[in-house]
């Protein structure tokens, strides 16, 4: 076809840099999101073995790095620091990895390959919404190394703490970088987003209805409607808080305060205002981070099953559900914020209804790997594993959702277990999953299959020792982001806290296995055939990887995504695309 | 004699049974972890007083001359030997001089003293460590790693002065001072209180706090000592005392002397090689005395100089005219309210430092306003210079303790270390002082009075 | 769970045990089902070709949606009695004053009256009275903190610049523990305190030491 001739001339055209760095090809977009993130969660992960480490034997010597970083007080962290650590542990493994690598990373790699389009609507949008990425990196590294250690006020930044110098006198001018680093990851994410958006409605190849694209789009479209709508507000509220912090503002500091002694009489501001348009964000967020994986698993779960997705339109309606409730349950973070308790009780509504969308997906996959043909491949193990750790961790934010129970949860290492095992144990299991089943699409190479379920098995045994007595914690109301939890109330807890500091150890040094395996296959892997899984949807049905501009000749679609064992076809699966 | 004193009655005093960390089991990751870090943990060390250093050096090289760096060395082993190091802490025993008498448990500075740990009784090491030494760091020297932040900054111990106690002028607190500050904290400063903390602990940390107050004093002294004495023989003689082998030193103290100067010469060829010098004992004995017993003295002295406070007057907070009497002197005679302000806003003269900057900020050819001056000190680890700000009364939240009692000797005593004076009034006006102070966040701003001011019959 | 010492407590305590017993059952039916569907799989039987069922479809949505509906409707009960019912017209016991990074209390001193300068203060240590209600009212001084007393399961967010409000009723006497549940900066960690329920009487005799403590017994050194 003539635009894909257009493309590949462009591309050959280009020299090395312009070919894969500075490319506007969504597939090395892709990759390039796809290592970065990695690289970051391997930072991120350090820097969580840092705060288990402190949370296992406080204010012990911290080997090898303590003695060169605190040398002043015998290699202990201190507890500054330790409020670094665990802020920026979160941003990253937020705002770094998790949205990134599933909106980043397969979004960008997945969206047209899987609609039958040659590339993304806006391939130069593209390329910037990944280069805007860079500043947002650098400027973490900077506020990670200004004078006074680092942002020190939690991914949340709540203010006053956040906004006043002197009240986390750590942070200095680190969070000014720090919010200047997420508007950053802000602007590049909306770029994204309008990006997904256009391309999805209007280049999807001849016969790709809406109601035939595989999940994975449906829930990256959805999770992009998301991104547009809600980063606004994360983007105004940030500027707010510079403003606050560098300008003079008082958006968010209240009347008559003294901090470290300076009074800040002529403040007129209200704190809570920043939790609002926070977590106006911040909860859409949290179905930005888990969507697309459900999507992910639900075609890898029914490609594996060899069975139909069940239920593929009320699934998607249910994604639809949870994107038009997510904008109003954002209360529920602030049951015991001090805001008007009937507005508590509103929120707790709309938070026990957002849950029913979930249960329904879990219903359908349950439904749909019951009686299937189940192929225990590395990525459906972590998928079945998502599944189940997703619904206990959509359980215990059943828990939290009480607005009654959660003033006792709130803030403890309950709802660090909670989102752990939604965000670790959920989306970071369906990303391993969904880098095994599109490893040999992305480098024409498989992964090795007995390393990958080596490293399913003990990241799985693992991540439950870690992450699950995280609730015995919470119960006993063991709180969160302190340094040395061990008041009189917690001291018998400290041994379970020793226990989980070991596994979460482990748990790190596995992921050395995925790295490896990662590595060496990248170069020396197994060379994989173009449809290794004999999977239905579109991006299989060209070589792998796909050549520039992604068709050869543009595909036309005839079926659903999950046509497996049609008792009327020849074969176990009917590919979405019309042979020629 | 006195080194026989110094070297085998330095007592150090074992752990019990200490455990870095109560490991219930031993993985093998974790020990490899512990096997790689093994070699690379230093044990901390006590910082050199370097600001007293470059004030001295200033003073020095106004007179051509400059401090030698062996010197330097001298004092920090010397303060080693006598005090030890932040892991093992020591003090020399009192019985040189009078009777034995113990001015801080050696028990005690082993509790607080060293890493976080406890041991297999739950009783906890590493006190200092863990509660104190992010703001006062490890030296006691007020630059933890938080202190930069902090306003006021927090307290230097070395100079061995501190504000909030129960005795008059430049006497040490009592322990019961100490003690009182951990417990109720300093309101309106970032010393929190410690009250969760067993007695027995806080009562370890009041002892540590006597040690490093005691240990950067003789720090402190000496650095002034040497670099006042004429060149020549003290500072030679000093030099192989702490770097000779100390055990042969007692067992042949003849050879050593003699050895002694040989080093001595070795070091300082170009210096007089006749000077006096002294026998090693008196030199030592001289620098106890000096260094040490000196500020003792005045730490075990401090139980005797408590201020005593009479009784208050009968309805101290409810007589009107206490009230009028106390705001009379405030804006006249005690002349309060040249700091304080008219109001007691703490809005009248603010261009004042405290004790703790003014002792390098007042060294020649430094301008509390220049900040380039400041360079040679700010590099040695002073703070930056921040004037003091008057209290502001209408708070009602005071530092020293919202008692009667405690103003009343904040007002007779003054505050050590900072520009507030001790007045010279009688028992009766202190109190009307008093009362009109804690009345003050009553007092409504204008003469617009819509609240009665207080009466007889409040209640 | 910490021991119970507040009726509000016990509630609590109640609600999260059924509220675990419905999460507990649902993890159990999902998990056997999830357990026997990849247990029963195998390459060799026939795939029925299906791709949905309506009836189920409804089934697994409107059951659930029953379930979650009852169950913010029962615990709302719990939320409104502690939340929104506050006893009326009673003072509180103490003013509660958070500050980085400490705990202050505030009791009535000899006038009676919350809130003037004869207040008794006392750092790092509550005393409450086992009476029928408990009020606090809580301040902060400098930035968000967050009065979390967990044997009474109370939780609340202390944003300066507004006055909250909390009250719960002992069940019995007994030593408790104050945390600050909200990140406050860096000393957050050290920001605890003690509590203490004791008998009324017993109160009154630690609030005249107090109130001595505070004001000067007059016979000192």
């Amino acid at each position: 076809m003539e635009l894909t001739t257009t493309s590949e001339t462009q591309h050959r055209s280009g020299g090395f840099l312009s070919r894969y760095v500075f490319s506007r090809d969504h597939k090395i977009i892709g990759i390039q999101f796809l290592f970065s993130t990695l690289i970051w969660m391997v930072v991120g992960g350090l820097l969580a073995l840092a705060i288990r480490w402190q949370l296992a034997w406080p204010w012990s010597d911290m080997p090898i790095i303590g003695p060169w970083l605190f040398a002043d007080q015998g290699g202990q962290i201190t507890p500054e620091f330790y409020t670094v650590l665990f802020t920026m542990h979160g941003t990253i493994m937020i705002f770094f990895v998790v949205i990134p690598i599933l909106s980043g990373a397969f979004g960008n790699y997945l969206i047209p390959l899987m609609i039958g389009a040659r590339d993304m609507a806006f391939p130069t949008l593209n390329m910037l919404s990944y280069w805007l990425m860079w500043p947002a990196f650098c400027l973490m590294i900077l506020a990670f190394m200004a004078p006074g250690n680092g942002p020190a006020a939690g991914w949340t930044a709540y203010p006053p703490l956040s906004v006043i110098y002197e009240a986390a006198p750590g942070s200095q001018g680190a969070q000014t970088l720090w919010l200047l680093s997420l508007l950053f990851v802000g602007i590049s994410s909306m770029l994204g987003a309008i990006n997904y958006i256009t391309t999805i409605f209007q280049m999807r190849a001849p016969g790709m209805k809406l109601f035939r694209m595989p999940m994975t789009i449906w829930t990256l479209l959805v999770t992009a409607i998301l991104q547009a709508f809600s980063l606004p507000v994360l983007t105004a509220a940030l500027l707010m808080q510079v403003s606050d912090r560098q300008f003079g503002t008082s958006f968010f500091i209240p009347s008559s305060i003294s901090v470290n002694n300076i009074d800040f009489s002529g403040a007129s501001g209200e704190p809570l205002l920043w939790q609002h348009l926070f977590w106006f964000y911040s909860h859409p967020a949290v179905y930005i981070m888990i969507l697309p994986a459900m999507g992910m698993v639900s075609d890898i779960v029914s490609c594996f099953a060899r069975k139909p997705l069940f239920g593929y339109r009320p699934m998607v309606f249910s994604v639809l559900a949870i994107a038009i409730l997510s904008f109003v349950v954002w209360g529920h973070h602030m049951f015991v914020s001090g805001m008007s308790p009937y507005l508590g009780m509103a929120f707790m509504i709309s938070t026990m209804l957002i849950a029913l969308p979930s249960g329904i997906k879990v219903f359908n996959w349950l439904a749909t790997l019951w009686g299937g043909q189940i192929q225990f491949t590395t990525a459906m193990l972590f998928c079945v594993s998502f599944i189940l750790m997703f619904i206990i961790g959509g359980l215990s934010g059943l828990m939290l959702a009480s607005s009654s129970v959660d003033e006792h949860l709130h803030d403890t290492h309950y709802i660090v277990a909670h989102f752990h095992y939604v965000l670790f144990a959920g989306s970071i299991m369906a990303v391993f999953g969904s880098i095994y089943f599109w490893f040999p699409k992305m480098f024409g190479r498989m992964m090795n299959e007995t390393i990958g379920k080596l490293h399913f098995v003990l990241t799985f045994v693992f991540l439950n020792c870690t992450f699950f007595p995280m609730h015995l914690l919470g119960h006993s109301g063991f709180l969160r982001r302190t340094a040395d939890p061990y008041g009189e109330a917690f001291v018998h807890l400290q041994p379970l806290n020793q226990f989980i500091t070991f596994s979460a150890m482990a748990m790190g040094a596995v992921q050395i296995l995925f790295f490896v395996n990662f590595a060496v296959c990248l170069f020396w892997g197994k060379s994989s055939v173009d449809n290794p899984w004999r999977s239905c949807t579109l991006e299989w049905s060209t070589s792998s990887p796909p050549p520039h501009g992604n068709f050869l000749n543009r595909p036309s679609v005839g079926s659903g995504p999950h046509v497996y064992n049609d008792p009327t076809a020849d074969e176990d699966f009917c590919p979405q695309a019309i042979a020629t | 004699m006195l080194l026989t004193c110094i070297q085998p009655k330095m007592i150090e005093l074992e752990r019990r049974n200490p455990t870095t960390i109560p490991f219930h089991s031993q993985l093998w990751l974790l020990s490899a972890i512990l096997f790689l870090c093994l070699g690379c943990t230093p044990s901390p060390e006590f910082r050199f007083n370097e600001v007293e250093l470059q004030i001295q050096r200033n003073k020095l090289l106004e007179q051509d001359e400059d401090f030698p760096d062996h010197n330097r060395q001298d004092i920090a082993t010397f303060v080693t030997a006598l005090f030890g190091t932040p892991d093992v802490p020591r003090f020399p025993p009192l019985g040189l001089k009078g009777e034995p008498q113990s001015w801080v448990s050696l028990e005690h500075l082993t509790q607080s003293a060293g890493p976080v740990s406890s041991d297999r009784d739950g009783v906890k090491f590493g006190l200092y460590r863990e509660h104190c030494v992010q703001c006062h760091g490890i030296t006691g020297d007020g630059r933890g790693p938080t202190s930069g932040f902090l306003n006021p900054y927090p307290r230097d111990f070395r100079l061995g002065r501190f504000k909030f106690k129960s005795t008059g002028g430049r006497a040490p607190p009592t322990n019961a001072d100490l003690k009182r500050i951990l417990l109720e904290g300093i309101p309106g400063t970032a010393m929190p209180s410690f009250k969760l903390l067993e007695e027995e602990q806080i009562d370890a940390l009041v002892d540590y706090v006597k040690y490093l107050s005691v240990r950067g004093q003789v720090e402190r002294g000496m650095i002034n000592e040497l670099s006042q004495l004429d060149v020549g023989g003290s500072r030679l003689i000093l030099w192989p005392v702490v770097h000779g082998d100390r055990t042969t030193l007692n067992d042949e103290r003849d050879d050593s002397g003699s050895r002694a100067s040989e080093n001595g010469e070795k070091q300082t060829e170009n210096l007089d090689a006749d000077a006096d010098i002294k026998p090693l004992d008196e030199q030592l004995e001289y620098y106890m005395d000096e260094a040490y017993y000196r500020y003792l003295e005045m730490w075990l002295d401090a139980e005797n100089e408590i201020t005593t406070v009479p009784s208050p007057p009968e309805s101290l907070l409810d007589d009107p005219e206490l009230y009028a009497a106390g705001k009379a002197l405030f804006l006249g005679k005690a002349n309060c309210a040249q700091c304080h302000g008219m109001t007691g806003l703490g809005d009248g003269q603010t261009a004042n430092y405290d004790l703790w900057t003014t002792h390098w900020l007042e060294t020649r050819g430094v301008k509390p306003l220049d900040p380039r001056t400041h360079q040679q000190f700010i590099r040695a680890g002073a703070f930056p210079p921040r004037s003091m700000k008057p209290r502001n009364l209408r708070l009602g939240v005071f530092r020293g303790g919202n008692r009667p009692e405690d103003l009343y000797r904040r007002i007779a005593n003054g505050i050590d270390g900072t520009p507030m004076p001790a007045v010279s009034m009688d028992v009766a006006e202190v109190w009307a002082l008093v009362a009109y102070v804690m009345r003050l966040p009553d007092e409504r701003l204008t003469e617009d009075r819509t609240r009665p001011m207080p009466t007889g019959d409040r209640r | 769970m910490p021991q119970s010492m507040s009726r509000h407590a016990d509630e609590l305590d109640h609600l999260f045990k059924e509220i675990n017993i419905v999460a507990g059952i649902t993890l159990a039916v999902t998990g056997v089902v999830l357990f026997v569907a990849l247990y029963r799989s195998s390459p060799h039987r026939p795939v029925k070709f299906v791709s949905g069922h309506v009836g189920l479809e409804f089934a697994w949505t409107l059951i659930p949606a029953i379930i979650l509906v009852a169950l913010a409707v029962y615990q709302s009960g719990t939320w409104k009695t502690n939340k929104i019912d506050f006893p009326k017209g009673e003072q509180p016991i103490a003013r509660v004053v958070a500050r980085q990074f400490d705990w202050e209390f505030f009791y009535a001193g000899p006038d009676g009256i919350l809130n003037t300068v004869d207040d008794l203060r006392s750092v790092n240590e509550l005393v409450v009275p086992s009476s029928e209600h408990v009020l606090l009212e809580l301040h902060s001084l400098d930035v968000i903190h967050s009065f979390s007393v967990p044997k009474l399961r109370i939780k609340q967010d202390i944003v300066p610049g507004t006055v909250h409000r909390i009250w719960f009723t002992p069940t019995q006497v007994g030593k408790l523990e104050i945390i600050c549940a909200e990140l406050c900066g860096w000393g957050h960690y050290n920001m605890q305190a003690k509590m203490s329920i004791v008998s009324p009487a017993e109160f009154d005799r630690w609030l005249n030491g107090l109130a001595n403590n505070n004001l000067g017994d007059g016979n000192l050194d």
